[in-house]
């Protein structure tokens, strides 16, 4: 923690606010979107490098970031060699958390909540967000616990403003702990190994719920369902050269009967709240029983007492697999008697 | 209004703390109310509370203040918002968005202060957010005016620091 401040003299006069810790300070403009965050190191010399004390980098991408919108179209591929083009979201954030680490010497504070919302999501992008992801989980804050809640190419689920500043309290750090950075990783893998909308779909309506949980008067959306979207593995291009004999006979679904699949137990502390208590149903589209797949099903499954409904649908393979795929899905279903749907 | 919230909580019993501030004044309050601070907290598990705990950083004024909110807000740590509590987070809602409307930035800044040193997330939280919707939508021009803050800057290291942090500036 930085508690150099400069000499109070910089600070004369009526400016109370400029007299606070860098701790303080790091708090204030944590509720505040990063990009208004950093502005404020233009403020004045006390205020340089308040940033690094900022714990909670939020980011919503804008139209202005939206290079379609702004009227540069350039290939996804290309987009590094454009010299016009104007700087992609993803490496916006990228910047925004290394902006932490200007000050020489100086460590910054440790992240509690990396949140980011980006529509205009690409393939080529998913590097970046691995790397925000590895970051964040290094830089967690030890005692405090570390939220990820990453949109990646959707729209938001309920209206809430993408920073801490409309939901009237900072998120509650009680369902992350230490041991929740396992967690973290975990998604991360399945990131890698999939694709992230998976992941984002995962994580967003953990901070929905809460903020319902804190506004009693706004919970008329109804989110306690859980919709898992698998995309099939390689690129999207290909699909073009198959003919439609190989489309139909090419199966894309995996089994691995040895594979060890990490222990979904969970002490109370990091399983997220809402999906011990509000989701009731819980959809797997595409499933193909990848081992990311079939960790963050277990884990799904197995945290989920409140579980109503099970829908599986499985990518197109052996019929053998299917039913060994669903045997397992039935055995983590915590509530035996939840109405199941595999197709 | 500080006397009639705390008799409101004061039966619920357990042992009382006496808080003194600065200046000497003395608040009474039940360990359940104090110990949502979390340094008070601490040190009533450490047992040094006996003969009052002394807060040389807080005014009377401002602990008056903090006070009155540890008491509104005594309820909801205990019992974990049920059905029961759903009319009264309403009112405290109220109650704290009142309190943090009313203040005027020097006493903001104190209670910030007071917050951070007595530890209390809650109120740490409401105050320094309501800083940070003072600060949003503004220019760098229009915060330094509203919290009347310096610029030390020669206009070159002005541009300086904007150009190294133009990821924030080009929207």
């Amino acid at each position: 923690m930085d508690r150099h401040a400069p000499p109070p003299e910089m600070a004369a006069g009526g400016d109370r606010l400029s007299k606070l810790d860098d701790e303080v300070l790091g708090h204030i403009l944590s509720f505040l979107p990063a990009r208004e965050a950093a502005r404020a190191s233009s403020l004045s010399s006390r205020w340089r490098h308040v940033f690094a004390a900022v714990h909670t980098v939020s980011m919503a991408e804008t139209d202005a970031d939206h290079p379609a919108i702004r009227g540069y179209v350039s290939p996804p591929y290309r987009r590094g060699l454009d010299p016009l083009a104007p700087p992609v979201f993803s490496a916006v954030v990228t910047t925004a958390l290394l902006s932490r680490h200007r000050r020489r010497r100086h460590r910054p504070v440790p992240l509690r909540a990396l949140r980011v919302d980006m529509t205009g999501y690409v393939r080529a992008d998913s590097a970046a967000v691995d790397q925000w992801v590895s970051y964040a989980v290094q830089q967690a804050a030890a005692d405090h616990g570390l939220e990820i809640d990453l949109r990646l190419g959707r729209p938001a689920i309920c209206d809430r403003a993408y920073s801490l500043r409309d939901s009237a309290t900072i998120p509650e750090d009680d369902d992350d702990d230490d041991d929740d950075n396992a967690e973290d990783e975990q998604h991360d893998n399945a990131a890698d190994d999939d694709d992230e909308k998976q992941e984002a779909r995962d994580r967003s309506p953990s901070p929905a719920k809460r903020a319902r949980s804190h506004s009693p008067s706004s919970s008329d959306y109804d989110d306690d369902a859980l919709t898992l979207v698998f995309h099939p593995r390689g690129d999207g291009g290909d699909a073009d050269s198959y003919s439609q004999n190989e489309l139909r006979d090419a199966h894309r679904l995996r089994y691995n009967p040895h594979a060890v699949l990490a222990a979904a137990a969970a002490g109370g502390a990091m399983v997220v709240p809402c999906l011990r208590s509000t989701v009731r149903e819980i959809n797997l589209v595409h499933y193909q029983g990848g081992m990311a797949q079939r960790s963050l099903a277990k884990f799904l499954l197995c945290n989920a007492p409140a579980i109503a409904e099970l829908f599986c649908v499985s990518a197109e393979g052996p019929l053998f697999m299917l039913e060994q795929l669903k045997q397992e899905l039935r055995g983590w279903l915590m509530n035996k008697s939840a109405k199941t749907c595999f197709r | 209004m500080a006397a009639a919230a705390a008799e409101a909580t004061i039966d619920g019993g357990g042992k009382m703390i006496i808080l003194i501030s600065a200046d000497g004044k003395r608040f009474e309050v039940t360990e359940a109310v104090a110990s949502q601070s979390q340094l008070i907290s601490n040190m009533i598990e450490d047992d040094c509370t006996e003969n009052g705990v002394r807060l040389p950083n807080v005014d009377g004024d401002i602990l008056t203040m903090v006070v009155d909110y540890c008491n509104m807000h005594a309820g909801d740590a205990a019992a974990d918002g049920d059905t029961t509590k759903a009319s009264s987070t309403e009112e405290l809602k109220k109650f704290d968005a009142e309190l943090v409307q009313a203040l005027e930035n020097p006493v903001l800044f104190k209670l910030i202060l007071a917050a951070n040193f007595l530890n209390i997330k809650s109120l740490l939280d409401m105050t320094c957010q309501r800083v940070a919707d003072m600060m949003s939508g503004k220019t760098p021009e229009q915060m330094r005016e509203t919290f009347s803050i310096e610029n030390d800057f020669t206009p070159e290291e002005e541009a300086a620091i904007r150009q190294e942090n133009a990821w924030a500036f080009d929207d």
